[in-house]
């Protein structure tokens, strides 16, 4: 259903003349004289046949996320960039939530990310892959965020909208939808809670690795770390995960 | 083990490459399978750690948002507001920033004290222009429909107007019109509009195709409440519509057997290809070129009719015109 739009937007761009007198919209050159109905101008010349047009450019649901975004800074093309964000806002918003762990902040930093990667949109840089650079954009300005957040009163999140939040962010319900086996329920709900006690460093790399399927060298291009760095955090932080889903003590490594 | 061993030692490196990738990889197979049959060193704990990550691979849902409607709406906004104040993605430093902006408020403080001392404060200003909302400004993400003209008219349209209409070289094409429908002095229209009406707000996109855009045939990209058009011209009663001609775009309002009137200003199409965007709600309406607005106000349909998009070729002459054509149309919504 149609919402009704009564209030006026602010002022962005051209309005109607105020007191224009109506102006002949003629199908015609500039200075055409004016008629009752739409009037062209005869012109002699004969039309050519065209060569038989062809599309130039792949259709925006084909193009790759580098060609979206060429089409983004050449032309700000808006089109092209929400077909990228509609590519990528699942992904981003989920790695923020992940790593951030409240949705005050997914709201807060999940429209950051995507205005400045619009804005900054000139700083990226073919061949790096796209989803490289706005992950980094993510990362960085999770990082800022967390370093500055003040402790600030509990708000609703009503503009996020976001949906199945319920279902996602309780490590129970979603270990109950996995199986249903109530061993295995219980040892995945373990697990996704333990993560919250991981060194940063190693839940990044789980997040990045695991729940973002990024690779090795996609995860070392956003992060700035080797990859064998990230692969030793891997295996350091599945080991604590392991031993808290068998519910052991972990020692300090 | 130091850190390079998960890269030298090859079964670190093929572990960790498990780990990553998870159950069903090639290379779990592989790390599982060595794990169990390999006699390793440390077996239990390993095989503690592939459980661990089966069980996360089974929570991978866990924490997946989408963004809703609100968010989006509201990131396009911002979006878009950028793109119109010119923001070319270059940033000053925060205290320029601040410089600058308090500068500017001197200067209008000053400038609105001069005004009401001339004016003896008996001259309200005049009211800003209206434009649109936010939201009808914002990009539209939802495609609900597309169509290409390669196997001829699609079922979502149809055909109307002296005008005819074909499809040649996958694109949507006025015919030459027949002379005897040609009056002294007139234009002949014809085009394709939408079977079905809508009521929600939507956007209706061209890409427009002209080899050599001229003067003597107009695309029209149109939103009408109604879907009964007149001789001639077969134009609407009421009409919101994106004008391309010659090299120029413009937004027009149809009322009647009036004169179509331009709204606000004609923009150059520097190119031989448009995207015209006619992005309509119950009150408003929104005329974009590739992505820039061309004007935004109120429109002229009536609030509780249905909106019918279309696309109208107008011309005058007979000669055949191939040199413009409509190479796909899209519906799309907020």
């Amino acid at each position: 259903m149609d919402k009704s739009v009564d209030k006026p937007g602010n002022n962005k761009g051209g309005g109607r003349s105020s007191g224009a007198a109506a102006r002949d919209a003629r199908v015609t050159g500039k200075g055409g004289a004016k008629s009752a109905r739409p009037v062209v101008p005869p012109v002699d010349e004969t039309a050519q046949e065209s060569a038989g047009a062809e599309m130039k450019s792949a259709p925006l649901g084909r193009s790759s996320d580098e060609d979206l975004m060429s089409r983004t800074q050449k032309e700000s093309d808006q089109q092209a960039y929400a077909m990228l964000y509609e590519r990528y806002h699942q992904a981003v918003l989920s790695y923020l939530y992940r790593m951030m762990g409240n949705l005050e902040d997914v709201e807060s930093i999940g429209q950051e990310v995507f205005l400045r990667a619009y804005r900054f949109r000139a700083t990226y840089r073919y061949p790096q892959k796209f989803s490289t650079w706005l992950f980094t954009i993510s990362r960085n300005l999770a990082i800022n965020y967390s370093r500055r957040r003040k402790r600030s009163p509990v708000r609703n999140i009503t503009e996020l909208n976001l949906e199945g939040v319920e279902m996602s962010g309780d490590p129970r319900r979603v270990a109950g939808r996995a199986t249903d086996d109530l061993e295995k329920q219980e040892e995945i709900a373990r697990v996704l809670e333990a993560l919250e006690g991981l060194p940063a460093d190693q839940k990044e790399v789980i997040v990045l690795g695991i729940f973002q399927d990024l690779s090795y060298a996609e995860i070392e291009g956003i992060t700035g770390t080797k990859a064998v760095t990230l692969r030793s955090r891997m295996f350091h932080g599945l080991k604590r995960l392991g031993r808290l889903m068998g519910g052991k003590n972990v020692d300090e490594e | 083990m130091d850190s390079a061993s998960y890269e030298t030692d090859r079964f670190l490196k093929l572990l960790t490459d498990a780990l990553r990738a998870g159950p069903g990889s090639p290379a779990w197979h592989e790390a599982v399978r060595e794990v169990r049959t390999g006699g390793l060193e440390g077996a239990d704990e390993m095989r503690l750690l592939l459980d661990a990550r089966e069980r996360l691979q089974s929570g991978k849902d866990y924490r997946t948002i989408r963004a809703g409607e609100g968010f989006t709406r509201k990131l396009m906004g911002n979006i878009a507001a950028e793109r119109d104040s010119g923001a070319d993605g270059r940033r000053l430093s925060t205290a320029r920033l601040i410089a600058i902006v308090s500068g500017l408020a001197v200067v209008a403080a000053a400038i609105a004290l001069c005004v009401m001392l001339s004016r003896g404060g008996n001259n309200p200003a005049p009211p800003p222009a209206e434009t649109a909302p936010a939201e009808l400004l914002a990009v539209f993400t939802k495609t609900e429909l597309t169509s290409t003209f390669a196997g001829g008219i699609p079922a979502d349209w149809r055909a109307f107007g002296a005008l005819g209409v074909t499809t040649r070289g996958g694109e949507l094409r006025s015919e030459s019109p027949k002379r005897e429908d040609l009056k002294a002095g007139a234009s002949l229209g014809g085009g394709i509009v939408s079977v079905n009406g809508r009521r929600d707000a939507f956007a209706i996109e061209a890409d427009i195709r002209m080899d050599r855009a001229p003067d003597h045939l107009a695309v029209e990209v149109f939103v009408a409440d109604e879907a009964e058009f007149g001789a001639g011209a077969a134009m609407a009663p009421r009409e919101a519509a994106g004008w391309v001609q010659g090299r120029q775009v413009k937004a027009v309002a149809i009322e009647g057997d009036a004169l179509p009137k331009t709204l606000g200003e004609a923009r150059d199409v520097p190119g031989s290809r448009v995207k015209l965007t006619v992005k309509v709600d119950r009150q408003f309406v929104v005329v974009e070129a590739d992505g820039k607005l061309v004007f935004a106000g109120r429109h002229n349909l009536q609030e509780d009719r249905p909106r019918y998009a279309g696309i109208r070729f107008l011309v005058r002459g007979s000669d055949r015109l191939d040199s413009v054509g409509v190479e796909r149309v899209r519906v799309l919504r907020p």
